[in-house]
């Protein structure tokens, strides 16, 4: 029974995360159908925010690492997708490429290819106990803050004024605009959002590596794109089950494949990811059965 | 005939082309202050180009769009609507994962003042009753004749002088045809001009003050009802045309 927990509570973990991961790729898609690639540009350059205020106080650190994410998928909106709006697939993908490639280049030429510290504090690495279940504070705040990011966008979306813009941008950006929804601030909100997400998740998982590498966001948003493709491209609920699916069944794969076939976790990973969308191609929750968001 | 008053809107020899295919060219129409202007003609003439030419969903090659006596042309649809345009796109274009009020409200995006989008709001629901009765209900389960009366209402929220519809009665039953022309004179009875594309050419036609008749991205003919034919009927038979379907 208390393996079981400690399983559930270590796969909940991982699957916040990739949910994390998830929503900022699903956020992007949705309203511009850009595959946004950069977006582990954004994970590694927060990472490194908080590897160079390593020593200012926390919640400075935090602060600092948001605003910078925000900042730069502005940035990034303004300079390189704000001319492609209305452009193929294809032509976003491969600038969100080509903007990814370019950002990692410049974080290698600024800081180096080698790790770089990037600690979180120690109050981190301390475990809560509950009789013989263990939850490392890491997970139990990763846990808690996604829960909260989450519920909190999900009001936002639901409840204000710019929610129902941005749902109905993602809906039909056309006749959202035609409605008077201001094409550049939908956009450019749903930047600002997924650079709160790239945020979040860069301090959640210098948590874990205790370190940075110019790729630092690589593996984070090819897990993220896969959970959301598998909840459904373009529906942000899709997104957040897909995150939690994968991590959570990655997790206990992790915890019940026998010993000799774990170092294959991920092959069975992927192998169930395959089978899941030839039965269903359209993911999870696809727009036309549900809402989009 | 009114060359005493200044149109509302006033297009001049409008060009637009999509990509290397021209689909109007050089198109001339005016809309006075409380008129029903009907264009019609068959399909691919270049009626609903030249209505999202006039929304700014389409940048025109050449020509110019005034409202108001202003160049309006190249402006983006949400600026457009700001300035007191609003269209009713062919195909209704619910947004059906948000309510009936919400699809409402988001009609008022434009409009700062909460108190008076709230009159609005309630003027469309004392107008269009079934609205009032769906208000939280998600938008994609109404109707098809329930759906265009929320995409009127939408547009009217935005509290519009010109109200461009494009082909309201297409997919409708012929009850709620009736219905959907019989708002369209009742609002221009409370002083809204309205530029009406349809491809149902005689009722349209009857109704309006004047008409356009179009053809392969020209206008063909033009002129009041009378001068049209007998009861614009004419202009159906001229065009071969009558129910057609479209996808």
């Amino acid at each position: 029974m208390t393996a079981l927990i400690q399983a559930a509570l270590d796969a909940v973990y991982l699957g916040s995360l990739f949910a994390l991961y998830a929503l900022g790729v699903a956020m992007i898609f949705g309203i511009m159908r850009l595959i946004n690639f950069a977006h582990a540009s954004l994970i590694t350059v927060g990472a490194y925010a908080m590897a160079v205020t390593a020593n200012l106080p926390l919640v400075l650190r935090i602060l600092v690492t948001v605003a910078v994410c925000v900042l730069l998928a502005l940035l990034l909106e303004f300079v390189a997708f704000r001319g492609l709006r209305g452009a193929d697939p294809a032509t976003l993908l491969v600038t969100s490429f080509a903007v990814s490639v370019l950002l990692t280049a410049l974080c290698e030429a600024t800081f180096g290819s080698l790790p770089k510290a990037s600690p979180l504090d120690d109050w981190f690495q301390l475990s809560w106990v509950f009789g013989s279940v263990y939850v490392p504070t890491l997970n139990g705040v990763t846990i808690i803050v996604t829960a909260l990011l989450l519920i909190g966008l999900s009001l936002f979306l639901a409840k204000t004024r710019w929610g129902t813009h941005m749902r109905a941008a993602a809906e039909d950006f056309t006749t959202a605009r035609m409605l008077g929804v201001r094409a550049n601030r939908v956009i450019m909100l749903a930047f600002a959002i997924s650079g709160v997400l790239a945020a979040v998740a860069a301090i959640l998982l210098v948590g874990t590596t205790g370190t940075v590498t110019p790729i630092f966001g690589l593996a984070p948003v090819l897990y993220g794109l896969i959970a959301a493709v598998v909840g459904g491209l373009s529906s942000l609920r899709g997104a957040v089950l897909g995150g939690f699916a994968l991590g959570i069944t990655s997790q206990l794969l992790q915890s019940f494949l026998p010993g000799d076939l774990r170092p294959f976790r991920d092959a069975f990973l992927f192998a169930a990811v395959f089978l899941l969308l030839v039965v269903r191609p359209q993911g999870l929750i696809s727009p036309k059965q549900g809402e989009r968001i | 005939m009114t060359e005493t008053t200044r149109p509302l809107l006033d297009v001049q020899d409008l060009t637009v082309a999509y990509g290397t295919l021209t689909a109007v060219r050089g198109v001339s129409l005016y809309v006075q202050p409380g008129e029903i202007v009907a264009v019609v003609g068959p399909n691919g003439a270049g009626k609903t180009t030249t209505l999202s030419a006039v929304a700014g969903l389409l940048r025109p090659r050449g020509g110019t769009i005034a409202f108001h006596g202003r160049s309006i042309d190249g402006e983006k649809p949400e600026d457009v609507v700001r300035r007191g345009i609003a269209l009713v796109r062919e195909g209704r274009h619910i947004l059906t994962s948000l309510t009936v009020e919400e699809n409402l409200l988001l009609g008022a995006t434009c409009r700062p003042d909460r108190e008076q989008v709230r009159r609005s709001l309630d003027e469309q629901f004392s107008r269009f009753p079934i609205l009032a009765e769906r208000r939280s209900q998600h938008a994609g389960y109404l109707s098809g004749g329930e759906q265009q009366q929320l995409a009127i209402a939408r547009a009217l929220m935005s509290s519009p002088q010109l109200l461009l519809l494009d082909e309201p009665s297409l997919g409708l039953a012929p009850r709620i045809v009736d219905g959907v022309f019989e708002t369209i004179v009742a609002l221009r009875e409370d002083g809204l001009s309205i530029l009406l594309v349809e491809q149902n050419a005689t009722r349209a036609v009857e109704m309006s003050d004047r008409a356009y008749v179009m053809g392969t991205g020209r206008v063909t003919r033009s002129g009041t009802p009378e001068a049209l034919g007998e009861g614009g009927g004419m202009a159906a038979e001229y065009l071969g045309l009558e129910p057609e379907v479209t996808p």
